[in-house]
């Protein structure tokens, strides 16, 4: 203890808040320091000119004042809770209201990104389907247009050999047809790698099934959380009043 | 520090309920402390009639968040003294006004209470100009000085309830009144110079 912590320890002195062995230290030092005794007996005499500080006593009107605005507040307050109670329910309906839209704006989300996913699954199939039918398409027309041709040879040429002709119609559509058999497997082993596509279109749908189905369900369980918390706050806060 | 004595926990009650008769007994014994804390802080007797007022009524419209951790009379002069913090706030440029006239005004408006028959005239007007003097250099302190000069000197408060009071450490409360006396002295030294 030294003169520089006079000022620290002083006023704790007097009001008793040292501890005993900072006490002890700061008396040691009082009747050593001259100096510092002198300031602590000054700083005596001004607390203790405080603490005579006599009370002044109350306004004359004070209570009378006082108990006017109180009943006065009384009868604010008595309307005041009903509409609390309506303003209370009006802010429940408020706040369901926007967890109502809350959950209806995240569902339609989700739907609209399920919709998108479908419509680009389905245009990837009809893209493919599409392409079958016009080749099947131009290849009958080719072969109508022969047989076509065939006939009116045959007409004009040999009438009198009908069932030759007819023999030859038979085995011509026998052969059309087992050539269009012919086409249509080259057509499929040339869309081995569209059905490929088709399969990897569909695999990675299927691949990004489990991938959207975690998504709504990370999705949902915000959601829910969602709801709880802003409920649970609200509820809270409603008892607490 | 006070503990809820029963009387004051049923009254606390009915307050609670919106019984004005009850919050007039249970602060009857408070408000003239009320009043002193403010007249202190703010200086002059309209101003701390007007914030005792305000901070009762707070009490009362806020009772009924009191939940007892603290007691009551620590609660109440906590709004007491938020209460003048406010007043100041809003009237800084007014304050300063009231320093020269308030003391005549306070001579005819209140009653000073003289102890006993001991004391001499010369003695009791001795004692008047002391009061005087360390009122007017209260009034000359940083608020914040003030107001823990009022709640320690004045109304012997202890540590514990004026940190509790104020919101801070006790820490806080003694290097606080540690600086409010010292200026405090100054400010009287100055005076007495004069």
């Amino acid at each position: 203890m030294d003169c520089e912590h006079f000022e620290l320890y002083a006023s704790a002195y007097i009001d008793n808040a040292l501890s005993e062995k900072e006490k002890l230290e700061f008396e040691n030092h009082t009747d050593e320091c001259d100096y510092c005794n002198i300031k602590l007996q000054n700083l005596k005499i001004v607390v203790e000119s405080i603490n005579n500080i006599e009370e002044i006593e109350l306004p004359r009107n004070f209570s009378n004042e006082l108990k006017s605005k109180l009943e006065k507040e009384s009868e604010i307050e008595k309307p005041n809770n009903i509409k609390n109670i309506i303003s209370n329910y009006k802010k429940m309906l408020g706040v369901i209201a926007g967890i109502f839209i809350i959950i209806t704006s995240i569902t339609l989300i989700n739907n609209f990104s399920i919709y998108i996913n479908r419509n680009n699954l389905h245009s990837g199939v009809d893209k493919l389907g599409k392409g079958k039918e016009e080749i099947t398409f131009d290849i009958a027309s080719e072969e109508s247009m022969e047989a076509v041709d065939e006939l009116e040879n045959n007409d004009i040429n040999q009438p009198r050999i009908m069932a030759i002709d007819n023999n030859i119609e038979a085995k011509q559509e026998m052969a059309n047809e087992e050539s269009i058999e012919s086409t249509n497997n080259e057509e499929n082993n040339n869309i081995m790698p569209g059905e490929n596509n088709e399969d990897s279109l569909e695999y990675k749908n299927a691949e990004n099934k489990p991938i959207e189905k975690n998504r709504n369900r990370v999705m949902n369980i915000s959601v829910s959380a969602l709801i709880v918390g802003a409920t649970s706050i609200f509820i809270y806060k409603k008892f607490k009043k | 520090m006070e503990t809820l004595s029963s009387q004051e926990a049923s009254l606390i009650e009915q307050s609670k309920a919106g019984d004005i008769e009850s919050f007039e007994q249970l602060i009857i014994s408070h408000q003239k402390r009320a009043f002193n804390i403010a007249y202190r802080i703010l200086g002059n007797l309209e101003d701390a009639n007007d914030a005792t007022q305000e901070a009762l009524i707070k009490a009362y419209k806020g009772i009924k968040n009191f939940n007892g951790k603290s007691s009551f009379s620590t609660w109440l002069y906590t709004i007491v003294n938020n209460t003048c913090m406010d007043f100041i706030r809003k009237n800084r440029k007014t304050k300063l006004t009231y320093l020269d006239r308030e003391y005549e005004a306070e001579a005819n408006s209140y009653k000073i209470q003289v102890h006993g028959d001991k004391e001499t005239p010369e003695e009791a007007l001795e004692k008047k100009e002391v009061q005087k003097i360390v009122h007017e250099c209260i009034n000359k302190l940083a608020y914040e000085h003030r107001r823990i000069i009022v709640l320690r000197d004045i109304q012997q408060f202890s540590y514990n309830e004026i940190a509790e009071i104020l919101n801070c450490s006790e820490g806080t409360v003694k290097s606080r009144i540690s600086r409010a006396r010292k200026n405090l002295k100054i400010l009287i030294q100055e005076k007495l110079d004069k």
